[in-house]
């Protein structure tokens, strides 16, 4: 006997909670707080520890989205593993002082989880990147496709991370409908956001787990990139690489060094741009980590391999290795007229600010560290200032060395890549903000 | 004192949560998802024969069982991209066999000379191309 059609609207509200429950135990294994300080000296909080766990997951996915794979085998491997880490976490660790130390900060973060997936459930809409192109990548894979197959769709030289963990979600959900499969990209962004926010000590707690979070969401948030687009992937990546980083020059641990690695492969082959954000971070290791010769050698190299990786594999299943168009071109010697170079220059400044307008976060970080650096030039965390340069720099040369049309392509396009690069500086801002609160009583 | 701090932090975290949910339209989309099921709403918001025309391209892959995967043109391309995504089917190739129009205003028989019309729902066409 068929539901009807009021028990099948009730079973869609069910599956979406639901959801939400699986995230939550899929996620809290194969690490938690008591395992993680066995090895380190660093106490981690319990959306560090997701964090990492998610990172441990990703890696698995971006591997088994290369081969032939049961996904529904797959996922109900984990979330046994899952449900075996829970009884055991809730046998080892003491839940209890876990809960009533951060009770509110849960609740709040399973109700705006709530909030976003409903809003998504409604607002199915899938914008233009999201039906034009990504969803034929989490096609083939809810349909039991490989790697290999996403030479036969459009734009098959895109990186397929995200994609995968959209068909992987949507295949085991219990409607297999499309915009389950999304759900994961407002949950890992609120992971994020309450990530850079939980580790607030001493006075003024209040304004700082829930105030400053909320400032966080309402300045980051855009429904519209929920529609299938990777940004909010790559803004997570680069979010938890720069908190990861931060707690790496302190403590050289060995732990962080690994999940570091890991989220730069991530970051790889979430979008194109991944490609550069490896050099940029690269760089900003080997002249910020505080770390010996041979630490920088092994990290430089580990990401060297990943990016040949990228082109190795890509050449062997898809066929090619390229970006949307050419590096280097002819068109290139036009900016040798310097009339050319400053009009192109003052129109990509141009739609940067009003990019910055769209995605407020940016004057934000932008208020805060020029505050911070006017206050007290020694606490800037010089290595997000010198991120912050070879960032907009990066932008700067992607519009500088495209052959497209400036006018259609930047008001379509910066902002979206100015969102994802301030998930690197949402941190250390985050970081100076607690400061300035602290600082007055 | 320390049940007053407690009971005015919880009506605090209450008042906030209230807050939030109200203003991201929280219990509007609950109640739009008890009200309307998934094809209602996909439609609403894919259109059914305007925006991408999910509706019509809904109603014409369940109707005939095409062998590949077809091709849809929307009307305003600059706007709206191509429905087939939603549709896609892995373990078919792409034919141009049949042609799915989604809002087309301009004139068909002229711009599709190889092509004869299958279905019409007002803009919206179905197209065959015929074989020499």
């Amino acid at each position: 006997m068929l539901p009807s059609k009021e028990n099948k609207k009730m079973i869609e509200i069910f599956s979406i909670y639901f959801q939400l429950l699986v995230f939550l135990i899929i996620f809290q294994f194969p690490f938690n707080s008591k395992i993680l300080n066995t090895f380190q000296n660093i106490k981690f909080n319990y959306f560090e520890v997701i964090s990492f766990n998610i990172i441990f997951h990703f890696i698995f996915y971006l591997i088994i989205s290369f081969f032939l794979f049961d996904l529904k085998i797959y996922f109900l491997f984990e979330l046994s593993l899952g449900l075996v880490f829970l009884i055991y976490n809730l046998k080892n660790i003491n839940f209890k002082k876990i809960f009533n130390d951060n009770l509110f900060i849960i609740i709040f973060f399973l109700i705006l989880n709530f909030i976003l997936f409903t809003n998504i459930a409604t607002n199915l809409r899938l914008e233009w990147d999201g039906l034009d192109h990504w969803i034929y990548k989490a096609q083939i894979y809810f349909q039991g496709g490989t790697f290999g197959d996403i030479k036969n769709v459009e734009f098959s030289y895109y990186p397929q991370l995200g994609s995968f963990i959209w068909g992987y979600f949507w295949k085991n959900s219990i409607l297999e409908i499309e915009y389950f499969g999304r759900l994961i990209f407002p949950f890992i962004f609120l992971v994020g956001i309450f990530l850079s926010t939980s580790k607030f000590e001493g006075k003024n707690q209040f304004v700082k787990i829930f105030l400053i979070p909320i400032l966080l969401i309402t300045l980051c948030l855009d429904h519209y990139l929920f529609g299938g687009y990777q940004d909010y992937l790559l803004f997570f990546l680069l979010l938890t690489f720069s908190k990861v980083f931060y707690q790496f020059r302190k403590s050289k641990s060995k732990f962080l060094f690994i999940v570091l690695i890991l989220n730069t492969i991530l970051i790889l082959w979430t979008k194109q741009e991944g490609f550069f954000y490896n050099i940029i971070l690269t760089i900003v290791f080997i002249f910020f980590s505080n770390s010996n010769h041979k630490n920088k050698f092994i990290f430089v190299s580990l990401v060297g391999l990943s990016l040949l990786s990228q082109i190795m594999l890509k050449n062997y299943f898809i066929g090619s290795f390229n970006f949307n168009e050419d590096i280097i071109h002819n068109e290139l010697f036009r900016y040798l007229n310097i009339l050319e170079f400053l009009s192109t220059f003052f129109l990509i400044t141009k739609h940067i600010l009003i990019s910055m307008v769209r995605y407020p976060i940016w004057i934000l970080i932008i208020v805060v560290m020029t505050y911070i650096y006017f206050k007290n030039k020694k606490n800037l965390l010089n290595y997000s200032f010198f991120y912050f340069l070879i960032f907009m720099a990066f932008v700067y040369a992607i519009y500088f060395q495209t052959k497209m049309d400036l006018e259609y392509l930047l008001p379509i396009t910066v902002d979206r890549i100015l969102l994802q690069g301030s998930g690197f500086l949402l941190y250390p801002t985050v970081i100076h903000l607690e400061r300035i609160i602290s600082s007055k009583k | 004192m320390r049940k007053i701090l407690i009971k005015n932090n919880l009506l605090v975290f209450f008042i906030i949560v209230l807050f939030i949910s109200v203003s991201n339209n929280y219990f509007l989309n609950s109640y739009t998802l008890l009200k309307n099921d998934y094809d209602k709403r996909m439609i609403f918001n894919h259109g059914n024969c305007e925006k991408e025309g999910y509706g019509f391209a809904k109603f014409i892959l369940n109707k005939y069982e095409f062998v590949n995967n077809i091709d849809s043109i929307n009307g305003n391309p600059s706007t709206y991209p191509g429905i087939g995504g939603l549709f896609y089917d892995n373990s078919k190739i792409r034919s141009d066999d049949y042609l799915l129009l989604i809002n087309y205003q301009n004139n068909v028989s002229q711009k599709f000379k190889n092509y004869v019309v299958l279905e019409q729902i007002q803009n919206c066409y179905l197209l065959k191309k015929i074989k020499k």
